[in-house]
């Protein structure tokens, strides 16, 4: 059984949707990447997993979630009662209006986290999931030394105090590669380097041994090279230690050097869904496709120039009315804006009505 | 931090200076010049010249502004006109007052503007948040001197729940330390005298703490709002901590930086509340001091008064900063 | 592609687009809509219009003129018990027997009057002295750098007088009178008024409108006067607002320490309200009529302030 088994999640910020039926899972010990571009509403998947959301007021009409099975027909039209414009969610569900209105089932070790009460979640939230945010200087306290920020989780969790909570904290810093850890642990986050800020914040993510861990863009806001050394690091934890990973990123590049298998996100929706290799070897969706037309490649000669997917995440129509990926699609046809495309597919899954032609 | 605090001092001096320079221009330029204020109305010319050589009038400007500065530092502003007697001891007599009931009236804003504030921040959008929006609002549009006057008319004249006027009950024996009656009562034992201070504090300070209470309640809920949506508080629930801890140590004490910097400059500001305040009460603070001063003219002791209450609250921001390089770790390495 | 595709294509983006099309739209307009729809700036409004209206109005709707004295047996001076209100004086009369009613009226006007000028006064000195400052020291040179020093630390000792002291020591020069009022607490505001246009021109200046201004080679004078000031004007203007509510509290305050119109023939409300402090307990009517008044108008000048400042801010208007 997996570890993790996201179902039919929905995520909506008032009238509108971010999250719009996303399914994916996580074994045990294993790298999962979630791949999408800025606004597709992969943070906001992690943070519903995690109920980091502001409480939503609950859905203003009474509506049976559209059910989006895999075996809809092609063009079957879907009749949605939910009215919710398929508008740019908040990024990183950062939305400061009215709370999130969170559905579906994300189930853990068994047990649906959506349907905890917020105090059994709050047991679980640093202990058996943690999480990795993107920008390591605004995410640690500014006014708290880094060690408090570390030994707070050990005490919560491990109920580790004073001088053992210290030690274990020190011992943590140095897992991550930080040198001079018992002198660190006094010092604030703006005294750290980017990098270093980042290993803080994978310290506190790992402190307490958790089954699954989020990475949120977890190098994003570093250099290059620091990334490279982040990625190293989380990934000889995850190797050493059993962890899961579920790696969201918008980088093709470091799905490739990572992940154990991919969803690619579209507009709140997983679009393709396979195993890295596959998903490398044999990309079916169109904008699974676009968006390895978008990195460069070493072996391609110098003047030949990148494929950028044309328009932004901005420029989509509903699910209902059609593939919201529709108008940025090189490939359109009549059939993609016949009503909602269905995720087809087990192992190697996409959403996108014109596959065979494509493969 | 030693550097930070240095120059700190450097701007304070400047400050000062500055002020002094403004208040010189400020004497000179009263109507009839200084010697006008010191003499009776009635007053001979050859009275007039005497003063203005004892005063220096002849001596050049600069000298004059010398002795002026010089006759500040060492704290001598003449005679107060009304009373006759030194302004220096006039205010030293009354200040304890002045800073008893400010003292008071901040710690009724600060002990319910920060959790109003915080409350009305958690429930935004509630009636709670609404009616603390509203009240606040209202709170810096009454007239202090008619809110004071309206409580004690209401409380102590009608009601007679509490007394009217002065810091204690006449005929009561009180042994003075510091000049401030609640704590010297409380420390030499004599407890029903510290109790009669307190109900004598009681409306003064109510009616002097409302534009503080506005002003920290709307600064506090503002704070909140802004340190609640920061990436570290989502840091902090994502770490699955309880409740208490993420409200202490990771949004209120984010949240305490700009309200510390407007306890400071409330402090200086309700030195002049109090004028209106004590006026109202007799409380016999430097505001009654200054508000007779005011209605009789008394410039001396007027400028005596602000120099005193400018110190003050220069001093006190000092203070408030170098207490923010302490809340704040990104000063205090910055410096 | 079918033509008949392509139109279905555009019209379910338009669908989509419009929505979102409805929030853009220039800044100024935007910010109208939203100051329409916002609760405290329509109650603020109001109140300020109402306001207007009755200070324009009032010498020719007031019932009575407002000066008259009616003595006689109903006004007791000296046993601190005057009538209160009735058919014939809405709001009664005060202790010199003249009705209450027609002098909040036209009383309303010079507590306006007040307010404006005092307002105007800060403003325009402020506004001088901070434009002069800001524009010194970023266009003026190493003698522009002084002039800018010079100005804003005399600002700055300036805002380390609690604002009702600046108030008191300019009316001590000045002698009591509605003039010195309006002077004196209109001074007092000058330092905020400085401090506010230099730090929004600052922003302005370095901003990369400006810095495109200047490398095609705009005379820098121009560049002040068209591009600078007229982007700094928005919190300088909501300051105003607020302050207009701070001017007419403070003058009261100062009439109240006996700084007013030492004549209280004309009415006033805040020379009315400190003239009936003194028959608090026996008339709290006396008083509560002007107090009203000025915490009402008072209100809605803050109500309208923050409510504008609110939809200029684009950090609070994340919030909402």
């Amino acid at each position: 059984m997996a570890l993790l088994e996201v179902e039919d999640l929905r995520v909506a910020f008032g009238n509108s949707t971010a999250v719009d039926g996303v399914s994916f899972t996580v074994e045990e010990g294993k790298i999962v990447g979630l791949v999408g571009e800025s606004g597709c509403g992969k943070s906001v998947t992690s943070l519903a997993v995690m109920g980091l959301l502001p409480k939503g007021r609950g859905p203003k009409r009474s509506k049976q979630p559209v059910q989006v099975a895999a075996a809809e027909p092609a063009g079957g039209v879907v009749k949605a009662a939910v009215a919710a414009p398929q508008a740019v969610p908040a990024t990183g569900g950062r939305s400061r209006g009215g709370g999130a209105d969170v559905s579906g089932r994300a189930v853990f070790d068994g047990t649906d986290l959506l349907t905890l009460t917020p105090s059994a979640m709050r047991r679980r939230r640093g202990k058996d999931i943690a999480m990795v945010f993107q920008d390591p200087l605004s995410s640690l306290n500014p006014v708290v030394p880094v060690g408090r920020q570390i030994t707070e989780v050990l005490e919560r969790h491990r109920g580790l105090k004073g001088a053992k909570a210290n030690q274990e904290a020190a011992n943590l810093l140095d897992r991550v590669g930080i040198p001079d850890p018992t002198r660190r642990l006094k010092e604030y986050p703006h005294q750290l380097s980017g990098g270093m800020r980042q290993r803080v914040l994978i310290a506190i993510a790992v402190a307490c041994a958790p089954r699954l861990l989020i990475a949120d863009e977890p190098t994003t806001a570093l250099d290059v090279t620091i990334q490279a050394q982040i990625l190293e690091l989380l990934k000889d934890l995850v190797d050493h230690e059993g962890t899961a990973l579920l790696m969201i990123t918008h980088d093709l590049g470091v799905v490739a050097g990572m992940c154990d298998s991919v969803n690619v996100l579209y507009s709140g929706r997983v679009v393709e869904s396979a195993p890295v290799r596959e998903l490398f070897a044999r990309p079916t969706h169109p904008y699974t496709i676009g968006l390895l037309g978008s990195i460069p490649k070493l072996d391609l000669p110098i003047h030949e120039p990148l494929t950028p997917i044309r328009g932004s995440i901005a420029d989509v129509i509903r699910w209902r009315d059609g593939c919201a990926f529709a108008p940025r699609c090189d490939r359109v046809a009549e059939a993609c804006v016949e009503g909602e495309p269905a995720l087809v597919g087990s192992l190697h899954a996409h959403r996108c009505v014109l596959a065979e032609e494509i493969a | 931090m030693l550097r930070y605090t240095v120059k700190r001092l450097l701007q304070l001096a400047v400050a000062l200076l500055g002020l002094t320079l403004l208040l010189f221009a400020w004497f000179k330029a009263l109507p009839g010049g200084p010697e006008n204020m010191l003499l009776p109305e009635n007053a001979t010319d050859q009275q007039r010249e005497a003063l203005r050589a004892s005063l220096g009038l002849d001596e050049p400007i600069w000298a004059q502004y010398a002795d002026f500065v010089g006759r500040a530092v060492r704290l001598d502003f003449g005679s107060s006109l009304s009373s006759g007697r030194p302004i220096a001891t006039e205010l030293a007599d009354r200040l304890p007052a002045t800073i008893e009931l400010s003292l008071a009236a901040m710690l009724i804003a600060v002990g319910l503007g920060i959790p109003l504030g915080y409350l009305a921040a958690k429930r935004r959008g509630t009636w709670l948040d609404f009616a603390a929006v509203s009240g606040s609002l209202l709170g810096t549009c009454i007239p202090i001197f008619f809110l004071a006057a309206m409580l004690k008319v209401v409380f102590a004249q009608e009601l007679g729940l509490l007394p009217t006027t002065f810091r204690l009950s006449a005929g009561s024996t009180y042994t003075e330390v510091t000049g401030l009656r609640v704590f010297d009562g409380l420390i030499t034992g004599e407890f029903d005298v510290a109790w009669d201070a307190v109900v004598h504090l009681v409306l003064p300070a109510i009616a002097l703490s409302s534009i503080p209470l506005a002003v920290i309640v709307r600064i506090t809920r503002a704070s909140v709002l802004d340190v609640v949506g920061e990436d570290y508080v989502r840091t902090a629930d994502a770490k699955g901590l309880k409740p208490s801890v993420i409200r202490g140590r990771h949004v209120m004490r984010n949240a305490m930086l700009p309200i510390a910097t407007i306890i400071g400059l409330l402090l200086g500001s309700l030195f002049a509340g109090a004028v209106l305040t004590e006026s109202v009460f007799s409380f016999g603070g430097i505001g009654s001091f200054v508000y007779q001063a005011t209605t009789e003219r008394d410039y001396p002791a007027l400028m005596g008064f602000i120099l005193v209450i400018a110190v003050f609250y220069v001093v006190i921001n000092l203070l408030v900063d170098l207490s923010y390089g302490l809340l704040d770790p990104r000063v205090r390495v910055r410096s | 592609m079918t033509i008949a595709r392509i139109e279905k294509l555009d019209r379910l983006i338009e669908a989509s687009v419009s929505a979102r099309e409805a929030q853009t739209g220039s800044l100024l307009r935007q910010s109208l809509r939203r100051l329409k729809r916002s609760p405290m700036a329509v109650t603020g409004g109001v109140i300020v219009g109402l306001f207007v209206v009755v200070a324009v109005l009032g010498p020719f709707i007031a019932p009575y003129d407002p000066t008259a004295q009616t003595w006689g047996k109903e006004v007791f001076l000296n046993r601190n018990i005057f009538p209160g209100p009735r058919a014939e004086n809405w709001f009664g009369l005060d202790h010199l027997g003249r009705d209450m009613f027609s002098r909040m009226i036209v009383g309303a006007r010079q507590t306006l009057l007040v307010g404006i000028v005092a307002t105007l006064i800060g403003f325009v000195a402020g506004a001088a002295l901070g434009g002069v400052a800001a524009a010194a020291g970023t266009f003026g040179g190493r003698w522009g750098e002084r002039v800018e020093a010079v100005i804003m630390r005399t600002v700055d000792v300036a805002l380390a007088i609690p604002m009702l002291l600046l108030a008191l020591s300019v009316a001590a020069l000045l002698g009591p009178s509605l003039s010195t009022v309006m002077i004196a607490v209109g001074v007092a505001q000058i330092p905020i008024f400085a401090r506010l246009l230099r730090g929004s021109m600052l922003a302005q200046a370095h901003s990369d409108y400006v810095l495109a201004a200047i490398s095609l080679g705009v005379p820098k004078g121009r560049i002040v006067v068209s591009h600078i000031l007229p982007n700094s004007l928005g919190p300088v203007i909501v300051q105003a607002t607020l302050v207009l509510a701070t001017a007419i509290i403070e003058a009261a305050a100062l009439s109240y320490l006996g700084l007013g119109n030492p004549d209280p023939g004309s009415p006033e409300w805040g020379t009315m309200l400190a003239d009936a402090q003194r028959f608090l307990s026996g008339a709290p009517q006396l008083a509560i009529y002007p107090a009203v008044g000025i915490i009402v108008t008072a209100l809605g000048f803050t109500l309208l302030g923050e409510a504008m400042r609110e939809s200029l801010d684009p950090r609070l208007r994340r919030q909402e």
